[in-house]
């Protein structure tokens, strides 16, 4: 009897184990949702190439989720893209700006990244498409990066090279005349940053106070020339032609007129008492 | 078998000579036994305990003292394969350990300061913050100031400090074993 | 069929076994273990038959698994990407190890509410829990053999735990890592462990366990007023077993019945879930490792790290020690009276306290809001909502609070490191000269805030306390010193 109810059950008993059975076997070619995906092994950090893993872990901090609206300037500014130089750029993200709450990233100088994964973050932002050689398959410790037209796409796209009317990016050899710049800067400048860089009250608030002390000892006067020429078009601040909230007959300023808006902002930080930095 | 009696005052002599091979037998089988058990144990516990044999000191190269490598003031994670270990380890032998470089002395030799990765609190690895100048250990938060001093969180002590020297140009440390609260790197007494 | 039956006459005849084992399967338990109440006695053999699945996916996994410091890894990709359902015995041994776990600790609290480790049974009861120590302890040896950084690093949090004992602390470091450094003989260890002494410990205790089973019988269920007493219990047990049901039937279908659902369970959880880890290959000098022990030992993890670094040292080394005690003690602390927990209410409450504190605490080790975010500071956006109602000098000052590593500890609108407050709003609680004293000077003595006097430049201070101090909520004022007139505040 005991036999019999044994048997009976055995069957019915089967064929649920039959599907999992199945299940279990058509899981080694179809995919079971279980079942890892290579392409989704755990990369040591060191050895990350993909450059939204990369700007998410390293620059979105300070320079914003897409590059934009973060405290810092933005990355993602067709204009900034179009006019750093790429070897800048990469000394840039290597070595900091010393003095300034820009890091070093590279290995070399203390931070996390190697010199391929800042190659990276170069060509995107400089929108460079590229292609990323590995050798380490082949037995070499070597994985290089080389500029390709049909590589990858850099996210935040490609960029049009800088029309020769742009100021340039780098700072001028020759010092700035701060008397000029103060003219340019109450032409330009002084309707939303006050007389003066003081500022502009509003709601009880004083916005927009770039004379300050603190503000300007920590900040280079690279980033200032870059500011002027980019603007910070996610924060309502206009570009070096652009003339809305400015004088009527605002004319777009020059490279010559960026460098001596740069030297009247230094001018006033080494007028403050922290100016030993 | 023989009949006992129980009023006899002696027992037979048979039975009382085999008792007393018996007892020889237990005796001699008690003795056997011991020494079997002790020549299997001592080499036995012996190899058991061979794991906390005293290390021999080794010494890593870390390469010619250059301003690339070990620049002035500044803290570097360099990297090489622990010696102490196996030839089988692979990558678990690679050992970091943080090198500074307090630049020279009075008598114009180079001075250095390195730490072991491990945080003296729970031995997990701590990193390196240049901004800030302090090591953070990312399981209980502890924090180190550059000087391995330790500055906030559960950490009992420091960082634990390496044994260098300098030859031939070169740094050399001793090559780190697993650091532990009462078993640092270096005499500290 | 005949040739069969005479196989099975001639096999008995050797074997015996409908004079030993039929009995055991036969022998009658009180008929109350039977009835309804009798799903309360699943526990057990449920974990038994998940024991039966991690050995047979052990010896399984085994078959690939190599236990070497320098192949430990790549063999665990083998067995997720290259064996076929290498993947799936992967997942099937840790998920049918977590469902033991499970059913081990529910089979304890069972026997604890019900009584039933009073006399006869205390030494069921106390190799019962060594059996527990030892399925900790396959968890705690099995998470070693998935050798990935967490593996690492939890052997140098266990070597340092093991390091705080006084005078032989360094000796066990050596003999629990095999050597001076955490490596191939560790694992060697581990794996030895895993495979031989625990197992061989785990199935020596349990053939006591069930023997002692046997032996001294399933209690009944529990009935209020049904006092244990030495002197009369075998007796009335023995009237009990009089009425009483074979094991072969109701009883053992709902244990056969649990027991395949447990499985079924474990088995679609690791086909939906699969494998865990191994979640990098086991270089210590790779950054970023966040190690996190398994999940039985969060709840010690969580304990840790919220115990003030004085008694760190005793809840690591002593605390343990004790609890274990506590629990063999259990049957001998109270071996008659009432079963029932009805009439038991420091039992029922000790259970409730005990499960909400380990709740509580493996919450928190999960978690582990006390763990820094090493990335925050580069990773975590500045909220764009404060970007955009900010000064430049306020912005500056963002810039600083990232740059300074400040983000890795405190979070601004919940996204950040937690072991320092949310600085969301902290505009409204600390005025600028708190400020600068708290970021200058830390938690005074040394607590949870390193002291940034040194680390921050003035202007950087500066910087940061205007943008500190800019975090309120629209509308909020600013904190204001209690010490400084009133007209202050009014005047804005």
């Amino acid at each position: 009897m005991i036999a019999r109810s044994f048997k009976s059950g055995s069957r019915r008993c089967l064929s649920p184990l039959c599907v999992v059975f199945a299940l279990l076997i058509a899981g080694c070619n179809a995919d079971l949702p279980g079942k890892p995906n290579p392409k989704e092994r755990p990369i040591p950090a060191e050895k990350v190439l993909a450059f939204d893993v990369l700007y998410s872990r390293n620059c979105a901090g300070c320079h914003g989720k897409d590059g934009k609206q973060g405290p810092a300037p933005p990355l993602n500014d067709p204009l900034f893209r179009a006019i750093v130089p790429a070897d800048e750029l990469e000394k840039v993200v290597s070595q900091g700006r010393p003095g300034t709450p820009m890091a070093a990233f590279a290995h070399r100088n203390g931070g996390s990244l190697t010199a391929v994964q800042v190659q990276v973050l170069v060509n995107e932002i400089k929108g460079v498409r590229y292609r990323i050689v590995d050798e380490r398959a082949e037995g070499k410790a070597n994985v290089d990066l080389v500029a390709d037209d049909e590589g990858i796409m850099p996210k935040w796209g490609a960029v049009a090279p800088a029309a020769p009317s742009i100021p340039s990016y780098g700072l001028a050899k020759t010092n700035g005349n701060d008397a000029h710049g103060a003219e340019i800067f109450a032409q330009a400048c002084a309707s939303c940053h006050g007389n003066n860089g003081k500022g502009v009250v509003k709601d009880g608030k004083r916005l927009n106070k770039i004379n300050d002390p603190a503000f300007l000892a920590l900040i280079s006067d690279q980033a200032i020339r870059r500011i002027i020429i980019t603007g910070r078009l996610d924060l309502k601040m206009p570009d070096y032609s652009q003339s809305q909230g400015r004088v009527d007959d605002f004319q777009p300023l020059t490279s010559t007129d960026i460098t001596d808006l740069v030297a009247l902002l230094a001018s006033w930080r080494r007028a403050s008492p922290t100016a030993a930095e | 078998m023989s009949e006992i009696s129980s009023d006899s005052p002696d027992p037979p002599e048979n039975l009382t000579r085999r008792t007393f091979s018996q007892r020889l037998l237990l005796g001699i089988t008690a003795v056997v036994g011991l020494l079997a058990t002790v020549a299997f144990a001592i080499p036995f516990v012996g190899y058991l305990l061979g794991a906390a044999r005293k290390i021999p000191v080794r010494w890593v190269n870390l390469g010619p003292i250059d301003d690339e490598k070990f620049p002035k003031d500044q803290t570097r994670l360099v990297t090489f394969d622990n010696p102490l270990g196996e030839k089988w380890d692979g990558m678990t032998a690679h050992t970091g350990v943080y090198v500074r470089n307090l630049g020279k002395d009075r008598g114009n030799r180079d001075q250095f300061r390195i730490f072991a990765v491990n945080c003296a609190h729970l031995g997990c690895p701590v990193s390196w913050f240049p901004q800030s100048g302090l090591f953070m250990c990312p399981c209980h938060g502890g924090v180190y100031y550059e000087n391995g001093e330790r500055a906030s969180g559960p950490p009992p002590r420091g960082l634990f400090e390496c044994v260098w020297r300098v030859r031939a140009g070169s740094l050399e440390v001793q090559a780190p074993h697993f650091p532990t609260l009462h078993n640092t790197l270096k005499d500290e007494g | 069929m005949a040739w069969l039956r005479y196989i099975g006459r001639w096999l008995d005849a050797r074997l015996k076994v409908s004079e030993s084992i039929l009995p055991m399967l036969t022998h009658p338990i009180p008929r109350g273990a039977a009835g309804p109440m009798g799903w309360w006695y699943i526990f057990g053999s449920a974990s038994l038959t998940l024991l039966i699945v991690q050995i047979l996916t052990g010896i399984g996994l085994a078959l690939v698994y190599v236990p070497s410091g320098g192949e430990a890894y790549e063999s665990l990709l083998s067995l997720d990407y290259e064996q076929p359902l290498g993947w799936f015995l992967r997942a099937l041994h840790y998920y049918a190890g977590s469902g033991m776990m499970v059913m081990v600790l529910l089979h304890m609290t069972q026997v604890f509410l019900h009584g039933a480790y009073k006399y006869p049974r205390e030494l069921t009861w106390v190799v019962g829990v060594m059996l527990l120590l030892c399925t900790l302890g396959m968890f705690f040896t099995g998470q070693v053999l998935r050798w990935d950084p967490d593996a690492y690093w939890g052997l140098a949090v266990g070597g340092s735990m093991a390091g705080r004992v006084p005078l032989i602390g360094p000796w066990v470091v050596d003999l629990l890592l095999g050597g001076p450094i955490i490596g191939a003989n560790t694992l060697s260890r581990f794996f030895t462990l895993h495979v031989f002494i625990i197992p061989g410990a785990l199935l020596g205790l349990l053939a006591v366990h069930l023997w002692l089973v046997l032996k001294c019988g399933i209690s009944s269920p529990p009935a209020p007023g049904e006092k244990v007493d030495p002197n009369t219990y075998h007796a009335e047990y023995e009237k009990e077993l009089e009425k009483g049901v074979p094991f072969l039937g109701e009883a053992m279908i709902k244990d056969a019945l649990v027991s395949a659902l447990a499985v079924i369970v474990v088995v679609i959880i690791a086909a939906l879930v699969g494998p865990k880890g191994p979640s990098g290959p086991p270089d210590p000098t790779l950054s970023g490792a966040n190690p996190r022990p398994e999940w039985p030992f969060l709840w010690l993890f969580g304990l840790l790290s919220l115990s003030p670094p004085a008694a760190e040292t005793f809840i690591m080394l002593v605390f343990p020690l004790l609890m274990i005690g506590a629990l063999f003690a259990v049957p001998f602390v109270s071996n008659r009276g009432e079963r029932a927990p009805s009439r038991r209410p420091v039992a029922v409450l000790s259970v409730i306290l005990i499960a909400t504190l380990l709740g509580i605490l493996t919450y928190q080790g999960a978690t582990s809001p006390w763990s820094p975010v090493m990335t925050a500071w580069s990773g975590d956006p500045v909220p764009v909502r404060i970007v955009e109602q900010s000064t430049p000098l306020e912005l500056q000052g963002a810039l600083v609070f990232q740059y300074k590593n400040c983000r890795n500890c405190h979070a601004l609108d919940g996204v950040g490191g937690m072991k320092g407050p949310d600085l969301t709003a902290v505009g409204t609680r600390l005025t600028p000269g708190q400020l600068i004293d708290q970021v200058s000077n830390g938690t005074p003595g040394g607590g949870n805030m390193p002291a940034y006097g040194k680390q921050i430049s003035p202007a950087e201070m500066t910087a940061l306390v205007e943008f500190l101090t800019s975090l309120r909520p629209a509308g909020q004022p600013a904190a204001r010193d209690a010490a400084a007139p009133a007209l202050h505040g009014k005047s804005q």
